[in-house]
């Protein structure tokens, strides 16, 4: 038995599916995908775009561009919802994971990128005390560990920018917005 | 009942708080000038209010009582904002946890305290309905608040924007309207 296996109940990094030279190829090449995807000049402002990239490179590389709204959409009737750690064991082995939720006029997506748990928030971020009519610095406190995601975004939201280094949560950073965000992965046959 | 468009007033300030994937603004109304002060006109002709966080104080002795349940784990940072017409009476109150006040007193690493709602409470006590989250911040998010169709003192309608500077962008709520066989703030379009 390798040192990995026995290593895995004691170190959580190890042990979810990563420890094969395939595996290892695999998730080796989603980060790369997520990385594209994140640096991309197209997905600056879109995390459309930035996920469009990952999937023509982990799925089908003439998969259809879709905004977030339509790509939920097209996940919801086509690909295989999958939970948050479902979805974040599927990445650890290469899997291409989706997050995202559909909002009024621009929905946001993002995908699992591999790796282990990491704290949400810490960052600074801006907000108005409305009682004393003063904006204020304060750290965006942790809402406890999550899976890291890749994501871009139109806005300057710092917890919707990420490239590996945020996580699932941070984007919509709230836990009742969070909780609508749902996951998926394309159907295997 | 309908409830009239967003009131001109915080159809700028939405403007103003706008991300890009904010809401759009409500059509821009002129506020009247014959509005009383702290108020403007809508176009159902009542005047709307938008409650100022600026009059939120620390519970009143006899407001203490009030504090119990999920704010009572909070006391120290419980606020009460009176809500009146211009130049009425206090009609309501909303009770909250300033959520800035608390982040101040918390350790650096401590984790997100989960705050409970704000809630809509009558003078003697009762709380008759709960908005989405504290007033007026509940970080990231903060939170605008227009009572107007009063009835004497007490607002028919309770309409919440939401200035969210995250990806899920500012949104207005479905207002809450009063129910008076219920003695409660409901959504508009909740079942009788």
């Amino acid at each position: 038995m390798n040192l990995l296996r026995l290593l895995a109940p004691l170190v959580p990094a190890f042990g979810r599916g990563t420890d094969t030279p395939d595996n290892k190829q695999k998730v080796h090449d989603l980060q790369r995908a997520c990385e594209d995807g994140f640096n991309d000049p197209s997905a600056k402002t879109s995390c459309s775009h930035a996920v469009w990239v990952v999937l023509r490179k982990m799925k089908d590389k003439d998969e259809d561009y879709r905004q977030a709204n339509a790509l939920i959409e097209h996940m919801s009737s086509n690909w295989k919802e999958v939970t948050l750690d479902e979805g974040w064991k599927l990445a650890n082995t290469g899997v291409a994971v989706v997050g995202g939720k559909k909002d009024a006029k621009n929905g946001h997506v993002i995908v699992i990128y591999p790796g282990d748990k990491i704290a949400s928030g810490g960052y600074m971020i801006q907000i108005e005390n409305s009682r004393t009519k003063k904006m204020e610095s304060v750290k965006m406190r942790s809402h406890g560990d999550y899976p890291r995601c890749m994501s871009r975004s139109m806005g300057d939201w710092p917890g919707g920018l990420s490239n590996g280094d945020k996580t699932v949560f941070d984007p919509w950073g709230k836990d009742k917005e969070f909780a609508k965000v749902k996951f998926w992965t394309p159907k295997t046959n | 009942m309908k409830i009239p468009p967003f009131p001109a007033a915080l159809a700028c300030l939405a403007c103003l708080a706008c991300g890009s994937s904010s809401t759009e603004a409500p059509p821009i109304e002129t506020p009247s000038a014959n509005a009383p002060s702290g108020g403007v006109a809508t176009a159902a002709g009542g005047p709307a209010v938008q409650l100022d966080a600026a009059t939120c104080e620390a519970p009143a002795p006899a407001q203490k009582k009030w504090v119990t349940g999920d704010y009572a784990k909070y006391e120290r940072f419980a606020i009460v904002c009176p809500v009146r017409r211009p130049g009425g009476a206090i009609g309501l109150y909303v009770l909250s946890i300033d959520a800035l006040d608390l982040d101040r007193s918390l350790p650096a690493d401590a984790l997100a305290p989960t705050l409970p709602e704000a809630a809509l409470v009558l003078p003697d006590g009762q709380i008759v309905g709960k908005l989405p989250y504290a007033y007026p911040a509940d970080p990231p998010v903060t939170l605008d608040i227009t009572f107007s169709d009063w009835t004497d003192a007490l607002p028919g309608a309770v309409r919440v924007f939401v200035k969210d500077p995250t990806v899920s962008g500012d949104r207005a709520l479905p207002p809450l309207v009063w129910r008076a066989d219920r003695r409660q703030y409901v959504e508009e379009d909740a079942p009788r």
